[in-house]
């Protein structure tokens, strides 16, 4: 390790020191939050903002949560790439994100092993924590950081008393993370709560049906899926990925997105919560979903897993599987 | 630039149905035309069908797929060219109702044209993501789709149809809709021209409202599909390896 190196790291670990977020958090008098014993569910839409500081960056996280929480959620999720706020915390980053380099694949790479266990460790806290104070589950979106050697956008779940339940590594990247060096998860968890069992892929992960029909096979009855997209908002762009998904795998699905510019950055995206079109009301798949692509937001929905299971039990649809087409040719398709 | 043409009409009668085709296509200019699903309920059966439109087809330039009709227990459609069968395809998934009375095709396969590699998925095909998948990975350019769906039209429920499939797989397709009563029943869908979604382009071509008659007609720009799956080659990105492994394929 070179001067540089020890340098840096001694900067990063000042910068993204998480004592004083840790007292911070501990100063705080939140009381209980009544649930009324309903399941409601919220999808956060972050706004990308660089913050300055670890409290600043958690008072974002935190002001969406008591929303979900007043409104009686008691199952949150968060966005894709919630990491990218706390960029924020290195001196000049603005003027980086302004500045498309030519090839910056390897360069982006090392930052991210560089800056990932600092930004981990904020952000473990900071879900964590929100977790706790609110008494709810919480997948607090998604961040690349190394692991075991490698990199990875991974999904972490929170439980109402704050302990890490357990993660999700994103199973389908973009042509960017390729470029970057992530690498994609080889399995879907599957994670037993008391209402029900949740799976938590990771935005492109619902472009590709086969994560649904995975997490459908292993009797998931809702996903919590962040996204970040990187495009100009366009109401059929957007509605591919977790709504059509929903719709054939019979899951609700909770999407919570990272929405707002900086530099370079346009992400967009409406958080939703969506059900299987028989299901809802205006028999259109949507409980709830956000008015705006742009900006903070928090959208709930109320969730009857009872409901959903009956509807599955004697759904045509579900029950329509030709097994043999699939094995004959998936089993050659599949191959590489 | 392919042509690509759709004709949407109720049928009650074959008499009726043999006018509006000729009405409808005459001096027509394209390389496809897709007529509705269930064409062959106005007819005796298969054999008359078939024979009918192997004439129609005859004298035209272009590929037809004549809709759908029943035969030997299955729901089929074709694609013909020049009075020829050139592709057989069997609707591989059922409706309750329908295993009542219909049998299972247990094959999907492409068709190579003058246009490109064709697949066609009908009825309850449309809904389930493997079959266009199954086309998609065997290199289809073109998938047609015969809708079916009952009762008041809902514009959510086909859009979890064929649009979805277009969008994961980055194909073309082209839809066309059962209307009206047929066979005792009420069927209603829009006539669509899918792209996958590119830069100013929300995936519909063309679109013709559930209940209209007409015929629409639309180029495919091979062209910016070749471009967008350079820029977003989505099949690079498929995990097989946690599809053999979760689904044991």
């Amino acid at each position: 390790m070179g001067l540089y190196d020890i340098a840096a790291k001694a900067f990063l670990s000042f910068r993204f020191r998480s004592a004083p977020l840790k007292r911070y958090i501990e100063r705080l008098g939140i009381t209980g939050f009544d649930r009324h014993g309903r399941l409601i569910a919220a999808a956060a839409q972050v706004e990308f903002k660089l913050h300055k500081s670890p409290v600043e960056y958690f008072e974002h996280m935190r002001g969406l949560a008591e929303k979900a929480a007043i409104q009686g959620a008691s199952i949150m999720a968060y966005p894709e790439n919630i990491h990218l706020p706390l960029f924020g915390l290195i001196p000049g980053i603005e003027k980086q994100f302004a500045e498309e380099s030519p090839d910056t694949g390897n360069d982006e790479r090392a930052s991210l092993m560089l800056l990932g266990p600092y930004v981990k460790n904020i952000y473990l806290e900071v879900f964590s924590s929100i977790a706790k104070l609110y008494g709810m589950y919480v997948m607090g979106g998604s961040i690349t950081v190394p692991e075991d050697g490698e990199l990875y956008n991974i999904a972490y779940l929170f439980g109402p008393d704050g302990s890490l339940i357990g993660t999700q590594r994103k199973l389908h990247l973009t042509p960017e993370e390729e470029n970057i060096g992530v690498k994609a998860g080889d399995t879907l968890n599957v994670f037993e709560l008391p209402f029900g069992r949740v799976a938590l892929p990771v935005c492109m992960d619902a472009t590709y049906y086969e994560t649904f029909e995975i997490a459908r096979m292993k009797g998931v009855d809702i996903v919590l899926l962040p996204i970040s997209n990187l495009e100009d908002y366009e109401f059929y762009r957007a509605l591919r990925g977790i709504w059509p998904r929903v719709q054939e795998s019979r899951i609700i699905g909770i999407k919570s997105a990272l929405a707002g510019k900086v530099a370079i950055f346009n992400f967009t995206g409406r958080a939703g919560i969506f059900a299987p079109i028989d299901l809802t009301p205006d028999g259109n798949g949507v409980i709830n979903v956000s008015p705006n692509y742009l900006g903070d937001d928090v959208v709930v929905g109320e969730i009857d897993i009872d409901a959903l299971r009956r509807y599955r039990e004697n759904d045509a649809l579900l029950k329509d599987r030709n097994e043999g087409l699939y094995r004959k040719y998936f089993s050659i398709l599949y191959r590489d | 630039m392919v042509r690509v043409s759709m004709l949407q009409v109720h049928f009650k009668d074959a008499g009726r149905l043999k006018e509006d085709l000729f009405r409808y296509t005459d001096s027509l200019e394209t390389d496809l035309l897709v007529l509705p699903p269930f064409i062959g309920s106005v007819f005796q059966d298969a054999g008359e069908y078939m024979n009918f439109f192997k004439g129609f087809s005859r004298d035209r330039k272009y590929l037809i797929v004549p809709g759908s009709f029943y035969e030997d227990g299955y729901h089929k459609a074709v694609i013909m060219l020049e009075g020829r069968v050139i592709h057989q395809q069997c609707q591989t998934h059922l409706s309750g109702p329908e295993e009542g009375y219909l049998k299972r095709g247990d094959s999907l396969d492409i068709c190579e044209s003058s246009i490109g590699r064709l697949g066609i998925l009908m009825g309850n095909d449309c809904y389930h993501p493997q079959t266009g998948r199954i086309l998609g990975l065997q290199g289809a350019d073109i998938v047609i789709g015969l809708y079916t769906a009952e009762g008041i039209y809902n514009r959510w429920l086909q859009i979890s149809g064929i649009w979805q499939q277009v969008q994961q797989n980055q194909f073309f397709a082209v839809e066309c809709s059962a209307n009206g009563y047929i066979n005792g029943k009420w069927y209603s869908g829009r006539g669509i021209m899918h792209n996958p979604i590119w830069d100013g382009s929300d995936g519909f071509l063309e679109e013709m409202p559930e209940n209209m008659e007409g015929l629409i007609t639309c180029n495919l720009d091979f062209e910016k599909l070749k471009q967008l799956i350079k820029n977003y080659p989505l099949y690079r990105y498929l995990n097989k390896e946690l599809y053999r492994k979760e689904m044991g394929y």
